[in-house]
């Protein structure tokens, strides 16, 4: 049995896995924090072409920096993300999340299901298991189960209708982190030789997409019965005039803000994933973790609020 | 955490269609939360939980409308069009809406930011209320309102809210109210229906009581602009703005700067840039072509048809249509030019961008007496002149004025304007002082406080954490050399003999980046001043005086931050070790270049400083033979410097600055730092390097400098600076000591501007002047700011510091660069300004003088020369106007005038007389005539040589 210490990492851990470019700016594209044994497994990202460190002691497969595309993007439009009096675009201030409504077990047929609603993302997610490894069985792992996830978008998510085949890249990317991310937190060596579904569909984008669907795939993950080590619970933070701004929508994504995700077991305070696209000091990296952190602590007390809520009624129903 | 939002916020959801790039409509949906927690800023009121007010009880700004105390509420369009007295200290307490302040951001830049500043400041009292986010105050759009309408209804709501919130949570029963301030009538009927208090702009202003200057200081409002000129149309309509890009798109148009002519107000042109470096110049010519464009306007031109193309004309024409306005008829030019001189020319069709900025000049004070309009003359020829309306005429007469434009009618023959400030009677010291740095667009303001609270906290003392990363040499006998008198002293030098025999040298300059960290108010402030510019008798800083002038200035015997260059050099001046650190050191002396030369001299001192002082000084003669050697040019100019009356600062006497040994000393060690940085820095980051460079002149630049030199049968060669040097050192003319001086100061005018680059944008590094395949300014971070940004680069380079993303951004780099070559431009610019207006002034305590001096250029009709013992030019013209023109031969070739029958050559020596001309206050000048060689009808008698009498009581 892996203890959960040696999963997860903290700040200073993850500090040293950064790679500091020469003008000492970070660029953290996909921090994974895997078990051990995921890491002998799969090669998680090597699909996608970017080269791997080896996984090291710690278990952190740290992916070096692929050129990057969204690099600086000017304030395109000119919108002012932060004002001098502290209120964002929609009004809110700098640490302040978007409301949070969410409802769990919103579908009969499935094991689990949730629905979550943070601010204009809405996001559904039904979880399937554990149960017998689908498909080859060559995949099925001897002492835990496999977690395969799904990420998809529907067509009505944005404000343009799109067609999106299953598959494209970024929805597999997607996926992968979700994955990850889950294996990180659920119990999978209680269930050996099997396998759980998590399945999540954005209904509405706007904004922190990944943060969103793993908060609703939680709820999932709960309502399903499956042991999780904790909640996991995401958030984004971005980085305007020297604060950070928690939970971005997507007007301030869009407007050239340096993002960060991150996911937290938040009562180990440990971090389960963390994702940075675009450029960052690296003296701003820790106020920036610590602000996502503080968010998705904050999360965490929605989500524990909704999961009691649920249990409530569904005992007052079965008149326990 | 969440259950605080469900009390504060309550989430609304805005729904807007807004048409994409490709033209498509495409449906924006976003979240709007409104809150509880948005406070209304006011001191009176008890019923909001605000940490802070801004806003004061007892708000009294004296009006005959408003007699009880009140806050103001302006629109949008109060706030674009009369920033200029909202700016006036005597308006306080004025309540600044989101949607208003929103709406300043998208309209106009400049407002936004003097918006922002006076909000900043503590003593305006200016307020700005989230009402976009206020439960109470948010409103949607309703269907069919148009955004402005919607806009000034939200502006209805929230000043009613105000209204009703401090009646209901006043505590004690004053009566404090809210004004709304619009100009629009529409709104203003619908603002007293639903029973706010509101008044128009100019009726507030002029009901207040203690100021009624304040009245002139309002831009002039649409329905006042009808009044003023005739019905007459003077000028065509221009197009809008979606009809001027689709004729650019096709063709049709041209866009360009307009530069208005400075000699000709008839004249102008239109430099249109084209794609990579093929530009033209459109010439337009006349009233109706130019149709409204003011100096640097971004216009739209359009072609005429070839046969309409006329030469620019030569005449000088200045627009004296005085106080008759409209009737100013056109003066019909002979168009009898060459084909050859045609140029294409153009007329406006309309403007894309006005450029305008407040205009320094004087009033020309209208014949009628009780006329309360008047036409201002700006000091920048290129300007139009402005009409304005003021009461206070009779006080602005013989002032300096600034005056802002606000719009130019078709039907009016001058722009309209209105009065910003006065500063101070004409020919006064500090008028003009102040009108030069305004005129050469020096930033000279007071440091604002966003900008103050940036300064180290007094008292300052060097902490144990600061000393982390810094070597102690504070046991060094460090010294400075600098010009007497001077404050900001940014370098500090050390020698010593180490025990194998070498010397160690040490430069050691201020360490400005520790106190100016990256990106805060104070960085930006010093970034967008690039420069501390000198005049006589006056500084200004760059950086705040706590810092130039205390903190960072190596002043002896205090402990100071620095980073320091430090050599291990042999005897010979070989450079063997480099080595850069950022330390902390206590200056031992501060020494004048006459104190150092002193002590060097004096064999009878034997201290260290005085022997590190002789060590230093015969390395530099050796780094100076060294960099001469390799092709180093020493070029000369005269600098002036005046002696100062203590008590009234004028100038008492004039000199030429003296250059000691000791000045070439602190050059060397200065120049090898420089480069020794600079290759640093290079080669860590060979992107983003800021660096300086000097490019070689073309040939053609020096056409002057030979025609001169063979004049006295000297040849010069310029094929290299090496070549340039050698002939500049062997060209003597026997019996004429000072040639080789003037040679050198032609030479000086042929070269080119150095300028600063950053690595990453350019390929040639050369510095002619310097003869070093790589340079950049290290030495003098106070009053430079290349020099902090060098420091943070070499500081990253050794480790020391951090870097931040603009320091490694090449094209933020690069546009940094541009302005500091604008400023750095811009300052010597003023400088040389500063330095004409007091020997002006010099001058004019003087009386007249007669002056020995060489003719130094030969003009058509006129030359110039040359004082060496001032070190001032003028010019001598031989067809003044209401005298007889003298025979005047130009021959080009030489180039030599004849007049009558003498003939000048350069280098002539000459005999002038030195007076002031101030017919145009404006536009003084030193006026010289000849006295020697005598010509008849040409040269004037030398007058008494009484004012020499003066002049010896003076220097005594």
């Amino acid at each position: 049995m892996n203890s959960v210490a040696a999963l997860c990492l903290n700040i200073p851990d993850i500090k040293r896995c950064i790679q500091t470019e020469e003008d000492r700016t970070v660029t953290v594209r996909t921090l994974l924090l895997l078990s051990l044994w995921s890491c002998r497994s799969s090669s998680p990202g090597g699909a996608f072409g970017y080269v791997h460190s080896a996984a090291d002691t710690w278990g952190v497969a740290l992916a070096v920096r692929l050129p990057f595309i969204r690099s600086l993007r000017k304030n395109m439009a000119g919108l002012e993300l932060l004002s001098d009096q502290g209120y964002r675009l929609d009004g809110r201030k700098a640490a302040e999340l978007r409301k949070v409504q969410a409802r769990m077990g919103v579908f009969a047929q499935a094991d689990g299901s949730a629905y979550l609603e943070q601010g204009n993302t809405k996001a559904l997610a039904v979880v399937y298991g554990p149960h017998e490894i689908r498909g080859s069985r060559s995949r099925a792992l001897h002492d835990r189960a496999v977690i395969n996830c799904q990420y998809s978008m529907a067509t009505f998510s944005t404000a343009e209708r799109k067609r999106r085949p299953h598959g494209d890249r970024k929805s597999t990317e997607m996926s992968l982190h979700l994955k990850q991310t889950f294996e990180a937190a659920v119990m999978t060596q209680l269930y050996p030789r099997s396998q759980i579904d998590i399945y999540v569909k954005i209904l509405q984008s706007d904004g922190g997409n990944y943060s969103v669907c793993v908060n609703a795939a939680t709820l999932a993950v709960i309502d399903a019965g499956i042991p999780m080590r904790d909640y996991v619970c995401a958030c984004t933070v971005g980085f305007v005039d020297e604060t950070p701004l928690a939970d971005l929508c997507y007007a301030e994504e869009s407007g050239g803000v340096s993002s960060l995700a991150l996911a937290l077991l938040p009562r180990g305070g440990q971090i389960a994933l963390l994702q940075m696209d675009a450029r960052l000091h690296q003296d701003h990296l820790e106020a920036l973790i610590e602000a996502a952190m503080t968010a998705c602590k904050g999360v965490s007390k929605v989500l524990d609020e909704v999961v009691r809520q649920h249990l409530q009624e569904v005992s007052s129903l079965t008149g326990e | 955490f969440q259950s605080k939002y469900d009390k504060t916020l309550f989430s609304d959801e805005l729904t807007r269609l807004t048409k994409t790039r490709s033209g498509g409509v495409m449906k924006i949906v976003r979240e709007h939360y409104l809150r509880d927690d948005i406070w209304c800023g006011s001191e009176a009121c008890s019923g909001c939980k605000q940490e802070s007010t801004v806003l004061q009880t007892d708000a009294c700004m004296e009006s005959s409308l408003c007699s009880y105390p009140h806050y103001l509420v302006p629109d949008t369009n109060v706030v674009l069009h009369q920033i200029d007295v909202l700016e006036d200290p005597v308006i306080r307490n004025v309540i600044i809406l989101q949607t208003v302040l929103q709406e300043v951001r998208h309209r106009s830049a400049p407002v936004y930011k003097r918006l922002k500043d006076v909000l900043h400041e503590k003593e305006k009292h200016f307020y700005t209320f989230t009402n976009e986010h206020h439960r109470e105050t948010f409103i949607d759009r309703e269907p069919g309102e148009s955004a402005n309408d919607r806009n000034d209804r939200a502006i209805r709501v929230a000043a009613k809210w105000y209204s009703q919130h401090l009646k209901t949570f006043e505590c004690d029963k004053d009566g404090l109210k809210v004004v709304l301030l619009t100009n629009d009538q529409g709104n203003k009927q619908k603002a007293e229906e639903s029973g706010l208090l509101v008044y128009k702009c100019e009726e507030y202003i002029k009901s207040l009581i203690a100021n009624p200057e304040l009245v002139d200081r309002l831009a002039l409002s649409n329905d006042d602009k009808n009044e003023i000129g005739s019905s007459k149309v003077l000028f065509p309509e221009h197009l809008p703005l979606s009809r001027i890009q689709a004729g650019i798109k096709c063709g049709s148009f041209l866009q360009g700067t307009f530069r208005a002519s400075r000699d000709n107000y008839l004249e102008a042109t239109v430099f249109v840039q084209g794609e990579g470096d093929d530009s033209t110049e459109v010439l337009l010519q006349g009233l109706q072509n130019l149709n409204r464009a003011v100096h640097q306007d971004v216009v739209a031109v359009q072609l005429l048809p070839r046969s309409q193309w006329v030469a620019p004309s030569s005449v000088v024409l200045q627009d004296e249509g005085a106080a008759k306005d409209d009737d100013v008829e056109e003066e019909e030019e002979e168009k009898a030019v060459t084909e050859a001189a045609r140029k294409p020319t153009g007329k406006v069709v309309g403007i894309i961008k006005r450029n305008w900025r407040p205009f320094c000049g004087m009033l020309n004070v209208s014949q009628i007496k009780e006329s309360t309009r008047h036409l201002f003359t700006p000091a920048d020829r290129r300007v139009p002149r402005i009409r304005i309306e003021t009461r206070q005429a009779s006080t602005l007469a013989g002032h300096r004025i600034m005056v802002a434009i606000d719009g130019w009618p078709k039907d009016s023959r001058y722009p309209n304007g209105h009065f910003v400030r006065s500063l101070g009677s004409a020919g006064e010291k500090d008028t003009e002082q102040e009108v030069l740095l305004l005129e050469h667009d020096v930033p000279h303001q007071a440091f604002s406080q966003a900008v103050l609270s940036f300064l180290p906290k007094m008292p300052w003392a060097i902490t144990p954490e600061d000393m982390v990363r810094r070597e102690d040499l504070r046991h060094l006998s460090v010294c400075s050399v600098d010009p007497p008198g001077c404050t900001d002293i940014d370098d500090a030098l050390h020698c010593r003999e180490l025990e194998n025999g070498n010397l160690e040298v040490g430069v050691h300059i201020a360490d400005v980046s520790h106190f100016i960290r990256p990106s805060n108010a104070l960085d930006k402030e010093a970034a967008s001043r690039g420069t501390t510019v000198y005049l006589c008798g006056k500084r200004i800083d760059m950086v705040p005086e706590l810092l130039s002038s205390n903190l960072c200035s190596l002043r002896s015997n205090v402990e100071r931050f620095a980073f320091s260059c430090i050599w291990e050099m042999n005897h010979k001046a070989e450079v063997l070790k480099t080595r850069f650190t950022k330390s902390a050191i206590n200056s031992k002396a501060s020494l004048t270049y006459a104190e150092a030369q002193m002590r060097i001299d004096d064999t009878n001192m034997n201290d260290e400083i005085t022997k590190s002082l002789r060590g230093l000084n015969k390395l530099a003669k050796t780094l100076k033979r060294q960099r001469i050697d390799k092709g180093a040019l020493t070029l000369s100019s005269l600098e002036v410097r005046f002696h100062m009356d203590s008590e009234t600062h004028d100038p008492i006497d004039l000199q030429t600055k003296e250059l000691m040994e000791t000045n070439s000393m602190v050059e060397e060690f200065m120049l090898l730092a420089n480069i020794s940085v600079a290759q640093k820095i290079y080669d860590e980051f060979s992107e983003c390097a800021l660096l300086r460079k000097h490019p070689a002149p073309p040939p053609s630049n020096y056409d002057i400098l030979l025609k001169a030199a063979k004049s006295k049968d000297v040849e010069i060669h310029t094929d290299s600076a090496k070549a340039l040097a050698d002939s500049l050192d062997g060209a003597k003319v026997d019996g004429f000591p000072y040639f080789n001086t003037l040679l050198r100061i032609l030479a000086t005018r042929c070269m080119m501007q150095a300028v600063y680059f950053c690595s990453g944008m350019d390929s040639d590094f050369h510095h002619y002047g310097l003869a070093s395949p790589i340079y950049t300014h290290f030495t003098s971070p106070i009053r430079r700011y290349a020099d902090i940004i060098v420091h943070r680069l070499l500081a990253v380079a050794i480790g020391a510091d951090s870097t931040y993303p603009d320091l490694m951004d090449k094209h933020k780099q690069s546009a940094l660069c541009n302005n500091l070559n604008y400023r750095h431009k811009m300052s010597q610019y003023a400088q040389r300004a500063s330095v004409a207006f007091h020997t002006q002034l010099f001058f004019k305590s003087r009386g007249i003088l007669n002056e020995e001096g060489y003719v130094l250029f030969v003009r058509k009709n006129a030359i110039i020369v040359l004082i060496p013992k001032f070190g001032l030019e003028g010019t001598v013209f031989f067809d003044t106007k209401g005298k007889t023109v003298p025979n005047l031969v130009f021959d080009e070739e030489g180039p030599t005038l004849s007049v009558e029958q003498h003939i000048f050559c350069i280098f002539d020596k000459v005999k002038v007389t030195i007076t002031l001309d101030d017919s145009n206050v404006q536009h003084q000048k030193i006026r010289m005539s000849l006295i020697e060689p005598v010509i008849t009808g040409v040269s004037v008698p030398a007058p008494d040589a009484e004012p020499q009498a003066k002049k010896l009581k003076l220097d005594n």
